[in-house]
């Protein structure tokens, strides 16, 4: 038996199952291969504030309260999030509630009123959201980090967007920015949990006319030119520094995909890693830290994140380098190779255990990659990882790339940082 | 059908179990009925430390990190929480390693080391926290709310206790208080997931030979007597946050329904079509956000809606609440308006036990603070059975019991706000 089921209706649409007969919710999802990836500097923020104005009203539910009060009485839960290069909205509510949560997530998505006097109000809101963001630095590093990396293109703003571009928004803004982007071919409807029958004659109703070719995308990331290590400081009076250091690495459908998630693992998964033991219990250089490998469909990074002493983030910044080398240098001890993967193979079983978990799984590969595939191909892929592809894939993107590093906290100085990683 | 099966060892620790065939993974947990609650007054905050002792080593796994990568080895996923009247302990694995995560969990709680220096990098750790809790006005003014109805004793406490009393514990007293009240009797097994017939011998084997004297639990609760309705932190801020309601029923009683949809169509949970949500964010915007919640006691319990509002229309707002509570006090609820607020109610119920640690999670709680794992049914069919006369009698006993109000904010009359009470 498979985990998931694909239809795609006449209109190009998919519509992707995971019927998990056991369970008593559903969860409707509609991702679509859309977000702040897809603006342009003038539009930048219009995906997550479109976010925002879809709980705002529609025709048929002309208030947040319609919306809100149809949803809260099937008991349902609703939430969205909107990343760089997709966006999801959903509703978990029992079973035999789907086709109101279905109808409701059709209607907002399809048909909300985009009033002007709305979207004035919600910018308030949307810059408060900003200026909270900008105040919290172990939010905001990693997006300086990606400025680093990708710089000034669309790859490298924030989701959150710049206030000129919120306060600029007009109803047009997004009516343009969803007819383009918000078509059959780019967005999946998902259900997974139990599924009871006739969804894809209700899918049909609600989605089987929804036009546009929503052809093209946005131009594919460039490589930011370097020669040397690449540091960007933000400037932040705090008593704490904040840090992203790190490399390019491979897109998410690379082979060495699975190397790369174990080469992660073994350098910042969790208080056995290596950089949690070298740099926060060894060194107490860091009061948390972290390693991770995050990938887009063209671009990716592996990466180490930080809150450090400000006195002490010279050694901090010398010794997640070091560990970083190292990976490359010498090849991962077989006992450290399996506890990695078997922490990455147990997280994974874990998160595809609810419904919700499972079809969001299967949704994030058919929209970005193309196709959901079976968890055991995870599993599979994981299992498949011997030390020597774990050294190849380090040697390949650690020692091949300058690194770098994103800083907020009351420093100025970037050469200072610069001479530390030549 | 009931869903926990339910037994108790010889030496009195109790162990419920729901198999669920379904599912892959398996969480374990230990409930122990012990919390802040049964704290003498010097002790403030030794149950939260004691928890976080907890996880610093054991005989046979001796640091925090051995600990640690224990659980990442087998992919595991592991945390705890303490409150007033529980101590809960909770590891999720895969069906495979039930006994590792088993045999982690019941070491924890009979062998903790208590280190010395362990204690003094964790007091550190848990200032900090404390301190951090004191920047941010709505993470404690629900404490101060709590301390206004009870006043000095165990349950008008807060759990973490204060920077004094923290930096007091030492490994003596900590260890006091873990020998005194993790004790056989006080003690609940839950195991749900893909478990099978070997795992009532496997907590026999782990658990069974756990001896340790038992204690007398704390005092009941008095009625605090005191005229006091207002309680007041002045401090300079650009929202101020407060928390107004009154007392309600204790846990075993007949009303717990009727209370928890009486704070669910007020503002129960975050659901956005409540009454306080519309009228203070959505229509007037008074207020950043709001909710209302219950939380009850083994002998006391409280209804309150608590939120972050604007400083210049702070007596709009708290006007604004006290008229929802007595509304709710004379009117009763419409039909749909009542429906809405149940299927929310019991929606969100539902899915929160849709999770093998969900469900056991519920069964353990019970078992632990109320003597009795209650069926999920229980709960689903007192909330069928509550009527609109229901809700309006607990609204209205809570009106007559007082309207009470804890704010943080930049104003220094507690008086005004009395008169706002009525």
């Amino acid at each position: 038996m498979t985990s998931f089921e694909r239809h795609t209706l006449e209109n190009g649409l998919r519509v992707l199952t995971a019927p998990m007969p056991q369970a008593q919710s559903v969860t409707c999802f509609v991702m679509c291969a859309a977000g702040s990836r897809y603006e342009t500097w003038e539009t930048n923020g219009i995906a997550h504030f479109a976010e925002h104005m879809f709980f705002k009203g529609t025709e048929r539910r002309p208030t947040a309260r319609d919306i809100a009060g149809e949803v809260d009485a099937i008991g349902g839960e609703f939430n969205a999030f909107t990343s760089k290069e997709y966006t999801g909205y959903f509703v978990r509510c029992a079973a035999a509630s789907r086709d109101v949560a279905l109808d409701v997530l059709a209607d907002m998505l399809r048909h909300s009123k985009f009033n002007a006097e709305e979207i004035e109000r919600e910018k308030g809101v949307i810059v408060e959201e900003m200026n909270m963001y900008l105040d919290t630095p172990r939010d905001l590093v990693d997006n300086i980090y990606e400025q680093v990396l990708y710089g000034d293109q669309p790859l490298g703003w924030m989701v959150i967007g710049h206030k000129d571009a919120v306060q600029n928004a007009r109803r047009e803004t997004f009516l343009e920015y969803l007819d383009r982007w918000y078509t059959p071919q780019r967005m999946v409807l998902g259900v997974g949990g139990r599924i009871e029958p006739g969804l894809l004659a209700r899918a049909e109703e609600l989605f089987g006319d929804v036009d546009g070719n929503g052809a093209g995308g946005p131009p594919p990331v460039e490589p930011v030119a370097a020669d040397g290590p690449r540091v960007k400081i933000h400037r932040k009076d705090s008593d704490q520094a904040h840090l992203c250091l790190g490399v390019p690495s491979y897109p998410l459908q690379h082979p060495d995909r699975y190397p790369l998630q174990l080469l992660a693992m073994v350098l910042g998964g969790g208080m056995s890693s290596r950089l949690f033991t070298e740099v926060r219990e060894r060194r107490g250089l860091a009061y948390y830290v972290f390693g991770v490998n995050h990938s887009y469909t063209d671009a990716g990074t592996l990466y180490s994140q930080a809150g450090v002493d400000l006195t002490r983030i010279d050694d901090a910044v010398t010794t997640i380098g070091g560990e970083l080398k190292k990976m490359a240098d010498e090849r991962v001890p077989s006992d450290e190779l399996e506890k990695a993967r078997s922490f990455a193979k147990g997280r994974f079983v874990l998160q595809i255990e609810s419904p919700q978990g499972m079809i969001q799984f299967g949704l994030r590969r058919e929209v970005l990659e193309g196709g959901a595939v079976e968890p055991q191909e995870v599993l599979d892929g994981l299992d498949a990882v011997t030390a020597e592809d774990v050294q190849r894939v380090a040697q390949d993107v650690i020692a091949a790339n300058g690194f770098a590093l994103a800083v907020v906290g009351p420093f100025d100085d970037a050469d200072r940082f610069e001479r530390l990683l030549a | 059908m009931t869903a926990f099966e339910r037994q108790t060892l010889a030496n009195g620790v109790r162990v419920i179990s729901a198999p669920l065939p379904h599912a892959a993974s398996v969480a374990c947990v230990i409930g122990l009925a012990a919390g802040a609650r049964y704290e003498a007054p010097a002790a403030g905050g030794f149950a939260h430390f004691t928890e976080h002792m907890v996880f610093t080593g054991t005989a046979r796994r001796s640091t925090m990190t051995e600990l640690a990568a224990e659980v990442e080895t087998i992919g595991g996923q592991q945390n705890a929480s303490t409150s007033k009247e529980l101590t809960n302990y909770w590891i999720k694995v895969g069906a495979d390693h039930v006994a590792t995560g088993l045999d982690l969990l019941a070491d924890m709680i009979r062998n903790s080391r208590f280190d010395a220096a362990d204690v003094e990098r964790e007091k550190g750790v848990i200032v900090e926290e404390v301190k951090r809790k004191f920047q941010s006005p709505g993470d404690y003014v629900d404490e101060l709310f709590e301390a206004l109805l009870y006043g000095d004793q165990p349950i008008g406490r807060p759990v973490d206790g204060t920077e004094e009393t923290v930096r007091a514990a030492d490994r003596e007293t900590l260890f006091d208080f873990y020998e005194r009240w993790y004790t056989p009797r006080r003690t609940v097994v839950g195991l749900a997931g893909k478990i099978d017939g070997n795992s009532a011998a496997l907590v026999e084997e782990l658990i069974g030979d756990f001896e340790r004297e038992d204690h007398e639990g704390p005092e009941p609760a008095v009625r605090h007597a005191s005229d006091r309705r207002v309680e007041l932190e002045s401090k300079e801020m650009e929202q101020a946050e407060l928390c107004l309601g009154g007392r309600a029923c204790p846990l075993g009683h007949p009303d717990r329904y009727a209370t928890h949809l009486l704070a669910t169509l007020l503002g129960g949970g975050g659901m956005m079509s409540s009454r306080l949500y519309q009228e203070l964010v959505a229509e007037r915007g008074l207020a950043y956000s709001v909710f209302a919640t219950v939380q009850s006691y083994v002998d006391a319990g409280a209804v309150w809606a608590q939120g972050g509002v604007d400083v210049d229309r702070i007596d709009e707002a708290v006007t604004a609440i006290a008229a929802a509570f007595r509304r709710a006090a004379e009117e009763s609820v419409s039909s749909a308006e009542l429906e809405k607020a149940r299927n929310y109610a019991k929606g969100r119920f539902a899915f929160a036990l849709e999770t093998p640690l969900g469900l056991v999670s519920f069964g353990v709680r019970r078992e632990a603070v109320e003597g009795q794992a209650a069926d999920p049914d229980e709960v689903l069919d007192g909330l069928d059975a509550v009527t609109a006369a229901d809700v309006q009698r607990v609204a209205s006993d809570l009106v007559a019991g007082g309207l009470h109000l804890a704010v943080v904010g930049p104003f220094d009359d507690a008086g005004r706000f009395e008169t706002l009470l009525g």
